[in-house]
C-alpha cells in the first residue's frame, strides 16, 4: 500500500486497473439495467413508479459512502500526511455532488407521483440536501484558496466537521417523524424488500459503486496530472526569472 | 409499462441519471485530455524533475 503513495506508481496501478473496472461497470450496469426495467415485477401499491428505487437507493447509499471515503482521506491529510490523501478527497467532492444531485433529483420524480408533493421539508430529504450543499462547499473551497497545500487542510477539517450530518442522515429516519420510509434493507429483521426486487437493488448499486471507483481512480489521476504541472510551470518560470536577472559587472582580473 | 400513468416520472428519472453520470464522465475525460496536451509542452527533463519533487505531493 505504501508504494503507491508514489503518484508515479499510483499513475501505472491506474492506467492497467481503469480499462477492467470500466468494462465491469458497464456489464453490471446492463445486467442491473435489464433487470431493473424487465425482470424485477411492478409494486403491488406503487406501479411502474418502484423502478425510480434502483436508481434512487444507489445513488443514496453512494452520496453518503463518498462523504465516508473523503472523510477517510481527511484523516489521511491532517493525521498521516498521506501524499495522496488531498488528491483522493479533491477528486471525491464533485462526484459526490453528482450523485447526491441524482439521488434528490430521482427522489423528487418519485415522491410527486407517490405523496402529491415534489419536496418536502422533512428530515431525511432537507439532511440530503445539506449534503448536496456541504459537498458544493468542498468544490468551492478547493477552488478560492491558491496554495494546495492550505486548500487540502482547510478543506480536510471542514469534511470532517461535516460527517456528524452522515449519522443524521441514515438515523433521520428513525430519530424524527417523517414522510420518507424507514430503511428497508439494512434493518436489524432483515430486508423488508421482496427478493425479486432486492436483488436488481443489489446489482445496481454495485453497478454505481464500480462506476465511483473507476471515475474516482480517473480524477486521482487528473489531480496528479495537474500538480505535477502546477510544479513545471513553476520550475520553468524561475528559470525563466533567473534568466533576466542581471548579472554583477565584472570588474576585470588584474594582470 | 407504458400504460402506468406515471412512466413520464420514470423516464424522467432515468433520463437525468443518464445525463448526469454522462456529464461526470465527460469532465473527467476533458480535464484528463487538456491536462496532457498542456503538458506536452514541457520538456522531458522538467518533467522527471517535476516528478522527482513529487514524493511530497
Amino acid at each position: 500500500m505504501k508504494n503507491y503513495a508514489n503518484p508515479s506508481n499510483f499513475l501505472r496501478l491506474t492506467s492497467v486497473l481503469t480499462p477492467w473496472l470500466a468494462a465491469l461497470t458497464a456489464a453490471l450496469l446492463a445486467v442491473g439495467l435489464y433487470l431493473a426495467w424487465f425482470v424485477a415485477p411492478p409494486d403491488y401499491q406503487q406501479g411502474e413508479t418502484v423502478r425510480i428505487m434502483y436508481l434512487h437507493v444507489p445513488a443514496a447509499w453512494l452520496s453518503m459512502w463518498i462523504y465516508m471515503v473523503m472523510t477517510s482521506a481527511a484523516l489521511g491529510t491532517l493525521v498521516w500526511r498521506h501524499p495522496l490523501a488531498d488528491a483522493a478527497q479533491k477528486a471525491a467532492a464533485p462526484l459526490g455532488a453528482g450523485f447526491t444531485f441524482i439521488c434528490l433529483v430521482t427522489g423528487s420524480l418519485w415522491g410527486k407521483p407517490m405523496w402529491g408533493a415534489w419536496w418536502v421539508w422533512d428530515a431525511r430529504l432537507t439532511s440530503v440536501l445539506v449534503l448536496f450543499l456541504i459537498y458544493l462547499a468542498l468544490v468551492a473551497l478547493w477552488r478560492t484558496i491558491e496554495d494546495p497545500g492550505k486548500a487540502a487542510r482547510a478543506a480536510a477539517i471542514f469534511t470532517l466537521v461535516g460527517a456528524i450530518n452522515i449519522p443524521i442522515i441514515k438515523f433521520s429516519v428513525d430519530w424524527w417523524n417523517t414522510l420518507h420510509q424507514p430503511a428497508s434493507v439494512f434493518r436489524l429483521g432483515g430486508p423488508a424488500i421482496a427478493g425479486s426486487m432486492l436483488w436488481p437493488l443489489l446489482i445496481m448499486a454495485l453497478a454505481f459503486t464500480l462506476l465511483f471507483a473507476t471515475l474516482h481512480l480517473m480524477a486521482i489521476r487528473n489531480e496528479i496530472l495537474r500538480r505535477r504541472l502546477r510544479r513545471l510551470s513553476i520550475l520553468a518560470a524561475d528559470a525563466a526569472a533567473s534568466e533576466f536577472t542581471p548579472r554583477p559587472a565584472s570588474l576585470g582580473a588584474a594582470r | 409499462m407504458t400504460a402506468d400513468p406515471h412512466t413520464g416520472f420514470v423516464a424522467a428519472a432515468y433520463a437525468i441519471a443518464f445525463v448526469a453520470v454522462a456529464a461526470m464522465i465527460f469532465v473527467i475525460l476533458r480535464d484528463y485530455r487538456t491536462l496532457k496536451r498542456d503538458l506536452a509542452r514541457f520538456p522531458a527533463r522538467g518533467e522527471r524533475a517535476a516528478r522527482d519533487d513529487e514524493g511530497s505531493l
